[in-house]
């Protein structure tokens, strides 16, 4: 049985119908697989299991009975450590957050996942608060790269990217304000979604930037990814900034094709930066090669503030979380990690006018996107700089001036995908991003979905996954 | 930087700090902290832009 896990959502769900493998049993297969990469990857805060087989039994039942629930019946999913959960503790990874914060009800996202029969195997680990860089002196568990422990499997949503390269569990939720969930399925191989801002309830999530946190699914596929979304999305009275807007079906839009889709390829910023890795924009020129190999119908974009756009995106998440933080920062700040006190600590010294005058120009950019992409359908560019970085030698201060091609969309709230895109010579993940107009999560994932029928990058698994099997 | 800047900033962020009651920071920290004010004015330069100036920012609250 376990030899043929299935190893996506789409996979489980057809394999639980078809009584191939039951909800339990998958269960029980997923968390021996993530317990046995636990000293070595270290994806979970904490497992949930007692719940979590319950739920699978649930789902037996239900799948065999009724009611049908849709994809996500009897599928084990993680949750980051940052969304509450009814069956275990909030941490956000930090000593810092009171523990009493965590003892509610479900977070909305949650408890919709749980709606539609998911199972949830546990807590995944984070970056503490959602921002910085591990410090190990907090005691507080990192995880690591699957694909080389010695690195990272990047940020804030660490444990999640990590459990879904092991093959820990098969779909999850992270956050993203600067790039949280895309970094990390850039670097883990695996695929994440930021869908619009308003899409997804974001109650229940300890809040790092108000107006930039998103909450949005990660997995294998783009098609996992839209099954997620499907469950999460849309209005929530507990959440002012969702939206009442009609959730289409995602899975309709995954045609499999790329025809006549308008790509744009914003050249400036996104692909001349210096700082780019030189395989790495070889990898995502080769996606858009075949892309446009594929029918889509590829053209450059310009978008002038695309540079600044960072500096606007930093001075809003860094003026927003220490305004959180503050309190707490007077009261207890040795308790945070350090290099979380140092980044959070920055917000300081941005003054009212420089967070007013980053919201203008947050208009601006929001306004050049928005023209620029008029007849496009979707933008195309790498999701990081390079390959997931080494811990050892790592300086953290270094994001503080290097290109960020993710957190401009969270400026913007406009959807955006990661899906793996290709391989450094090293044998490393490269995150491939395809950014959509606001509320088109259909194309973006229709794109994403595409190039997964065109590729197999999102097929292979590391060795650390591997070896990690059940016996 | 200048001596005479590093001086302004380091009065500028221990009135920051002061101010907002967060005091014990290790002092590694708080030079740094020191050291990314100095270069402040220039770094958010782009916020201060001409265009910026005319720009609604994006913080309009909806009355319902």
């Amino acid at each position: 049985m376990t030899d043929e896990l299935p190893s996506t959502i789409a996979e489980a769900a057809e394999a639980l119908r078809a009584r191939r493998i039951s909800s339990v049993e998958l269960t029980r297969a997923l968390l021996e697989r993530a317990r046995a990469t636990q000293d070595s990857i270290g994806a979970f805060q904490a497992f949930t299991e007692e719940t979590a087989l319950t739920a699978a039994q649930v789902a037996d039942a239900e799948l065999a009975k009724g009611p049908e629930r849709g994809p996500l019946q009897g599928v084990p999913l993680g949750i980051k450590d940052i969304l509450a959960t009814s069956d275990a503790p909030t941490t956000a990874s930090s000593k810092v957050l009171d523990p009493t914060w965590g003892q509610r009800a479900d977070a909305t996202s949650v408890r919709k996942l749980r709606e539609a029969g998911a199972v949830i195997l546990g807590k995944l680990v984070l970056h503490e608060y959602a921002i910085g860089w591990p410090d190990p002196d907090t005691g507080m568990r990192f995880a690591r790269n699957p694909w080389d422990l010695a690195r990272s499997p990047g940020g804030s949503s660490s444990g999640t990217g990590a459990a879904l390269a092991a093959g820990a569990i098969l779909g999850g939720l992270g956050t993203d304000t600067g790039g949280s969930i895309r970094g990390p399925a850039s670097f883990c191989g695996i695929s994440g979604l930021k869908a619009t801002f308003g899409r997804v309830s974001k109650e229940g999530c300890v809040p790092l930037s108000y107006s930039l946190d998103h909450i949005g699914p990660m997995a294998r596929t783009a098609r996992d990814c839209a099954l997620l979304l499907q469950v999460i999305a849309g209005f929530d009275p507990l959440d002012p900034t969702t939206v009442r807007r009609e959730v289409p079906n995602y899975a309709d839009a995954l045609n499999g094709s790329v025809r006549g889709v308008r790509i744009g390829v914003p050249r400036a910023y996104f692909f001349d930066t210096p700082e780019l890795n030189a395989e790495t924009r070889a990898a995502v020129e080769k996606a858009i090669d075949d892309l446009g190999r594929a029918g889509a119908v590829v053209r450059e974009v310009s978008l002038p503030h695309a540079a600044e756009a960072r500096i606007a995106q930093r001075v809003i998440m860094l003026g927003e979380a220490y305004a959180y933080h503050q309190a707490n920062l007077q009261m207890q700040p040795i308790a945070y990690g350090k290099n979380t006190r140092r980044q959070i600590t920055q917000g300081a010294l941005f003054s009212a006018a420089d967070y007013v005058q980053a919201q203008r120009l947050r208009s601006i950019v929001k306004t050049e996107v928005l023209t620029a992409m008029a007849d496009l359908d979707v933008l195309v560019t790498p999701t990081s700089l390079a390959v997931a970085s080494a811990f050892e030698g790592y300086d953290p201060d270094s994001m503080r001036r290097l290109p960020s091609f993710t957190s401009i969309w969270n400026l913007t709230g406009q959807p955006a995908l990661s899906v793996c895109g290709g391989f450094s010579s090293q044998g490393l993940p490269v995150g491939l991003q395809i950014v959509g107009k606001p509320f088109d999560e259909a194309t973006v994932l229709r794109v994403g979905d595409a190039y997964q029928q065109l590729t197999d990058w999102h097929t292979r698994r590391p060795a650390a996954a591997r070896e990690a099997q059940p016996a | 930087m200048n001596e005479s800047s590093t001086a302004s900033a380091q009065v500028a962020v221990q009135a920051i700090l002061a101010r907002d009651g967060v005091q014990d920071l290790p002092q590694d920290e708080v030079e740094r902290l020191i050291a990314i004010y100095a270069d402040l004015a220039t770094d958010l330069a782009p916020l201060r832009a001409p265009a910026v100036a005319t720009a609604e920012p994006a913080v309009i609250f909806p009355a319902e």
